[in-house]
């Protein structure tokens, strides 16, 4: 009988498989479910429950900061909890003026960004707390994978900012 | 296939008849190539073309071309296990050291002025430990490894000094007046300050930062100068954080 050898080396087997998933899913890519409607007409816009996505990490996209008018939208800790993470679309980098309608226009500090959800009326974002540092961003969305009739790269065109009265007045301005 | 064939050839009581391959050529359309295995107790099945193969077809040749052919496909196959076991071993040994420094613990140097009874001006190796900020454990007083909120690419070295519902006083210009200012660290943030008062860049320049910056919590020191060991200094400035700062 050979079956602690066997067991042995299956779960040697499965052991390996989890470190390099693990590693995977930390460096590279992984799954994630969104709930909530705070980016309603172009993620999850039924409001169900859920829409898996595959993140790109970026670690090495912070150098390219232009990256972000090509991938629009960010996977970030929340600044109040960080055992939450908010999918938001970024409007404007460090350095960019920013219009907001309740106070003055704001300029987003150095090490900064502005995100807004595309659903105004139930998305918290930078209009509640204000610009967020780009430390707290873990992630960029880009395949939607679940609903599979919804099955592509995620549209990351800005054709339009989620408010109108939200504009990017000037960039860089130092 | 030719069964009628095989049956013709004495096949010794050691050997199985296993597969009857067809191979086909340019020149011979199909080629019959008989597959034997050995049965030896306790050993693996080998699979290899007998010899009196070429009884079967009348040509030698191709006979020992197709031949050929399993002893290569045989050799690619051991060849290509082998590097698949050692590229998932080394796969293995990088999803290791990923994980302990992601998780576990791993080793910063740190320089600077801002931390400076503590830690050197000319710089430190620190044991940082990545699992109690993921937990929560990060608690006023510890030394930990922030992700600067002015350049994500930078980390710095500074003391909690207070946690969310905190109210923190500071001087605003200790170098030249005894101004203070006070405040409430908002929910999720935490108040980091460095130990030199007179040249740290910190929380009372950027306000509160976010819990999520944190990356790990200092423990040890690995190295100062001809210094080795736990961090005495650190323990010791604790109980005098209060000159810096009252916490309540």
């Amino acid at each position: 009988m050979a079956t602690p050898n066997f067991l042995w080396s299956l779960a040697k087997k499965y052991l390996t498989a989890g470190l390099i998933g693990l590693t995977i899913s930390d460096r590279y890519a992984s799954f994630m479910a969104i709930r909530g409607s705070s980016m309603s007409p172009t993620l999850n816009p039924h409001g169900k429950d859920s829409t898996g996505f595959v993140l790109g990490k970026f670690a090495i996209l912070l150098i390219f900061a232009s990256f972000f008018y090509f991938y629009p939208f960010l996977v970030l800790r929340s600044p109040s909890n960080y055992k939450e993470k908010y999918v938001k679309r970024i409007a404007a980098l460090p350095g960019d003026w920013i219009h907001v309608p309740s106070s003055d226009t704001v300029r987003v500090p150095e090490g900064h960004c502005w995100v807004v959800g595309d659903n105004a009326a139930c998305s918290t974002d930078s209009r509640s707390f204000g610009p967020i540092p780009l430390g707290l961003i873990c992630g960029r969305v880009t395949h939607v994978v679940w609903p599979p009739q919804r099955i592509g790269r995620v549209n990351g065109e800005i054709t339009m900012f989620p408010e109108e009265n939200i504009h990017v007045l000037g960039e860089h301005i130092d | 296939m030719h069964v009628t064939q095989v049956a013709k050839i004495k096949i010794p009581k050691s050997y199985n008849l296993v597969l009857l391959f067809s191979l086909s050529s340019k020149k011979n359309p199909i080629l019959h190539l008989l597959v034997l295995t050995r049965r030896i107790k306790g050993e693996k099945k080998v699979a290899y073309p007998h010899p009196l193969l070429g009884a079967i077809n009348g040509n030698k040749i191709e006979t020992m071309r197709a031949a050929k052919l399993l002893q290569y496909a045989r050799q690619w196959r051991s060849t290509a296990k082998e590097v698949f076991d050692h590229s998932i071993l080394f796969a293995q040994f990088l999803s290791i050291l990923h994980l302990t420094d992601t998780y576990i613990c791993s080793p910063t140097l740190v320089y600077g002025p801002s931390m400076l009874p503590t830690l050197n001006f000319t710089g430190d190796v620190l044991l940082v430990d990545k699992l109690s900020p993921l937990l929560g454990k990060v608690g006023t007083g510890d030394v930990v490894l922030v992700r600067s909120p002015e350049n994500p690419r930078k980390t710095i070295t500074k003391r909690v000094l207070g946690m969310e519902g905190d109210r923190v006083t500071f001087l605003l210009d200790p170098a030249h007046s005894a101004r203070s200012h006070s405040l409430v660290v908002p929910k999720g943030h935490v108040w980091i300050q460095g130990d030199n008062i007179y040249a740290s860049n910190d929380s009372r320049h950027v306000g509160p930062i976010p819990y999520g910056l944190i990356l790990g919590r200092v423990f040890c020191r690995l190295s100062s100068g001809n210094m080795y060991g736990h961090l005495g200094t650190l323990d010791h400035w604790d109980n005098d954080s209060d000159e810096n700062c009252n916490c309540n």
